[in-house]
């Protein structure tokens, strides 16, 4: 007699579970979102997957050229299949001429024999010698961390290429400066002689004078490594702080490269003036703090303008090229600590702050 | 209360409408009070938390707490960020507060004992109750888990009271607003389905009452369903009643007075062809006793002239009574001496009351004028009538009359030791052709018409009769009549000695 409410009880909830995962699974299939997924992933016409080559002007030990790619590949998504090819033009270490010429004929036949369907190409070396020479042509192409103007490439108008510029943010960075060492507004620049720096200058020269309290007391463009050695350890212009410019490729007393590790070390260890940099490998590596552009962003943005080209059938010439205002604030701890400055509270929570060089991580 | 159903009704309704708002408001408010603590206590906790994270992680870069430099900004930007906070700090486990959002507070001790004892126990929520202070308590961690200090949040109960106060006063506004505008409607209401029928059936009454006999006013019911509706229409439907009952009733009087007034026509009519024969009857008879006759046939002829000139007495006051029923009466304005007048009245009776050895006595006070203005001879009706009376109704003792003035009347009383009259039966002494049995059982004759006409003069002269009796102690029959002085006669013979004037006219 217990038998028959049980049963019974059973019975009717064995149905309300049947009909409730039946309703959740066609909520799940009529989701957009689950549908997506449920799509196949986007091939090349002829059913293979997507090609795309990446070019990086420098090479992938360094965050900002890692972080350009991660971020181009998040904004490409999902739902697209892809095989990647990866060229590392390797100018920060080894910016020989020869050298780097051998490499863009790497990248040159890899171009034909592979046959990509998308070049993506990161900073300024690999643009000039990649990109610049495919204008208009039927090779859909895409940059991002590009320093000098779309002019100056020959890009403007260009059909088959679309990308990311990437703007200094210079007076954020003296401000932030001036939170740790107020009162400092004089600042030198300082870099080496590669021609691709010569716009950024000039746009940091521009901003230093609109902005007003702020001035340039020089700009140095420098070779030689003990020159370098020199302007930092006299500070001939007593300037209150070093803008360090570029990748520094520098020649040492036998004609070598001077390894970008080994000058960030050195400056460490000697300099008594502040020093300020846009890229969050420098702050890394030592320089005291800097308003760094999102290398993820860059990349996001260009892999972004690559999946509606790829996906959606647009045309390179079509998207507009942009330049991202994203800044992230970074802090060097142990350069602060170098320099006896202690920094704000409000300064650490509003930064990311690097503890230790690079060197010095275990 | 002296207030119209309109003012109680409102009343009625203000005091429950204030009673609902001021239930509400409590309501409200304690929820509101019980809420808005927890809501800024949480609140404090979260933004205590968010200092705590703030600062490990600056302790997490390595940096010892002592050495953090700048941290007042962090505090001082969250007070400015949330209005309800008073302070934000950061104290260390013994009390001293390393970072504030007053400077001034900086290197100083816990604000007080409660604080610090509540920082080593590991509390997160302190309530102040001798400053009125909420405290907020989140410890803060160095990387290697030793609690290096606390973040501290505070805001004031006068945050929670001005908010209460605020919310008290909105919503005693808006319950004004509400009960206003819902006083203003239940008027407007009451006025129309309430008021304006009643004012209608007041008026209606007030009509009537100003105007009896006119029950011609209706209320309109304005198409009305309702109880006053139903009210309404009971009203006018009694008034119909009324007003039919009324002109029923007039008829009925009309017919009744028609017929009084043909009854007294009839017997003036009757009497007068009665007195005519017994006129002749007794001048017959008047003559058959000058005539030669025996003892026993002068008997006869003495007792038929009795007879006769009773039965001429009862046609008498037949005829006097239908006159005044008939409204033939009509009184002379003579002028005449009221004393002669009273003594010959007197005179007339003196013989019947020594034959029943009666002591008959006057008395006229002496401010009563002798010559007066009336009808002089209905004066001597009514006076002959009482003494008659008395006289008929005393079988020992006395009757005395009394005329005295009272203001602008004149009194008559005749007073005897009579059987006098049960006072339940008083009231009928005065209707026509009834006859009050007397105290001592004994039918007196008399046709029951001597009182009534009586009182009928009397009114008619502008005066009121009464009696004052109880049984076996006699009676006094009073009147009053209205009677002008003849003013010179009263000149010529009015008397310097201002005593009544009391003669005893017959004594056994």
């Amino acid at each position: 007699m217990l038998g028959v409410p049980w049963s019974l009880g059973e019975h009717i909830l064995k149905r309300f579970l049947t009909r409730l995962m039946m309703f959740c699974l066609l909520g799940l299939i009529l989701n957009p979102a689950f549908a997506g997924d449920l799509r196949p992933p986007s091939r090349a016409p002829e059913g293979r997957p997507w090609r795309i080559l990446h070019i990086m002007s420098y090479d992938v030990g360094l965050d900002w050229s890692n972080s350009q790619f991660a971020g181009f590949k998040l904004g490409l998504g999902r739902g697209i299949e892809v095989e990647y090819k990866v060229l590392e033009l390797d100018t920060k270490r080894d910016d020989n001429p020869l050298a780097v010429a051998e490499r863009v004929k790497q990248a040159e036949n890899l171009i034909k024999t592979w046959a990509p369907d998308l070049l993506y190409a990161s900073d300024d070396m690999a643009i000039e010698k990649l990109i610049h020479p495919r204008v208009n042509t039927s090779l859909p192409c895409v940059f991002s961390g590009m320093n000098r103007s779309v002019a100056y490439y020959g890009l403007t108008g260009a059909k088959n290429v679309t990308g990311v510029l990437e703007q200094e943010h210079f007076i954020e960075t003296v401000r932030l400066l001036q939170q740790l060492r107020p009162g400092a507004s004089r600042i030198q620049v300082i870099s080496d002689q590669s021609a691709y720096w010569d716009e950024s200058i000039q746009r940091i020269e521009a901003l230093a004078r609109s902005a007003g309290g702020i001035s340039i007391v020089s700009t140095d463009r420098i070779e030689r490594y003990t020159d370098f050695q020199r302007v930092i350890l006299q500070n001939p212009k007593k300037a209150d702080a070093y803008l360090l410019l570029g990748t520094f490729s520098f020649k040492n007393e036998r004609g070598g490269d001077v390894q970008f590790k080994d000058v960030q070390q050195w400056i460490a260890e000697n300099s008594h003036v502040p020093d300020i940099s846009f890229w969050s490998d420098r702050i890394k590596h030592g320089t005291l703090v800097g308003v760094t552009v999102s290398a993820l962003d860059q990349g996001h943005k260009a892999g972004d303008a690559a999946r509606r080209i790829l996906l959606e059938g647009r045309s390179p010439g079509s998207i507009a090229m942009e330049v991202t205002h994203k800044g992230i604030a970074m802090l060097n701890l142990a350069r602060a600590r170098a320099l006896s400055i202690t920094p704000r509270a409000g300064v650490l929570l509003s930064s990311v702050v690097e503890t230790r060089y690079t060197w010095t991580k275990k | 209360m002296n207030y119209g159903l309109r003012t109680k009704i409102l009343l009625i309704t203000s005091v429950v409408i204030i009673t609902i708002c001021i239930g509400i408001t409590w309501t409200v408010s304690s929820y509101y009070s019980a809420t808005y603590a927890e809501t800024l206590q949480s609140r404090s906790l979260a933004i205590a938390k968010s200092l705590a994270l703030q600062m490990e992680r600056i302790t997490g870069l390595g940096i010892q707490i002592e050495s953090v430099v700048g941290f007042e900004e962090q505090c001082v930007e969250v007070v400015r960020a949330y209005p309800n906070i008073d302070a934000a700090m950061i104290l260390s486990p013994r009390g001293t507060v390393l970072f504030h959002s007053d400077n001034s507070q900086i290197g100083t001790l816990a604000p007080t004992e409660d604080l610090i004892r509540s920082l080593n126990r590991g509390e997160f929520t302190l309530k102040l109750t001798d400053v009125g202070e909420y405290l907020a308590v989140e410890p803060i961690f160095a990387p290697d888990g030793s609690q290096v200090a606390s973040a501290v949040v505070s805001f004031s109960q006068h945050y929670i009271d001005d908010g209460l106060n605020r919310l008290r006063f909105s919503m005693l506004a808006i319950g004004t607003c509400i009960a206003l505008l819902g006083l203003l409607i239940l008027t407007l209401m009451l006025n129309h389905f309430i008021m304006r029928p009643i004012k209608g059936l007041m008026n209606a009454i007030r009509y009537i009452r100003f105007n009896p006999g006119d029950y011609s006013p209706r209320i309109e019911t304005q198409g009305r369903h309702d109880e006053i509706g139903a009210m309404i229409e009971s009203v006018n439907q009694l008034l119909s009643e009324i007003q039919h009952r009324e002109a029923e009733l007039i008829t009925a009087k009309e017919t009744s007075d028609q017929a009084n007034k043909s009854k007294s026509v009839f017997l003036a009519a009757m009497s007068h062809d009665l007195r005519t024969p017994m006129h002749a009857i007794l001048s017959m008879n008047e003559l058959m006793l000058s005539t030669q006759l025996n003892d026993r046939q002068r008997r006869f002829t003495h007792n038929i002239e009795k007879a006769g000139r009773w039965l001429l007495g009862i046609i008498n006051d037949i005829l006097e009574f239908a006159k005044i029923e008939s409204g033939k009466l009509e009184l002379l304005v003579s002028k005449f001496d009221l004393h002669l007048l009273v003594n010959d009245v007197i005179g007339l009776q003196e013989e019947i009351a020594l034959g029943k050895k009666l002591v008959l006595s006057q008395q006229i006070n002496a401010d009563v004028p002798r010559m007066v203005i009336g009808d002089g001879p209905r004066l001597m009706q009514i006076l002959t009538n009482l003494i008659s009376n008395a006289i008929r109704y005393t079988d020992q003792g006395s009757v005395h009359v009394q005329v005295l003035l009272a203001g602008s009347e004149t009194v008559f009383s005749v007073t005897d030791t009579g059987i006098g009259v049960d006072p339940e039966k008083v009231h009928l002494l005065w209707e026509p052709f009834v006859q009050v049995a007397a105290a001592d059982g004994q039918r007196r004759s008399g046709t029951g018409l001597g009182l009534a006409i009586v009182k009928q003069l009397a009114e008619a002269m502008g005066g009121t009769v009464g009696v004052d009796t109880s049984p076996g102690k006699g009676a006094t029959f009073w009147f009053t009549a209205r009677l002008e002085p003849a003013e010179t006669h009263q000149a010529v013979h009015q008397q310097p000695d201002a005593s009544p004037e009391i003669s005893p006219v017959a004594s056994p």
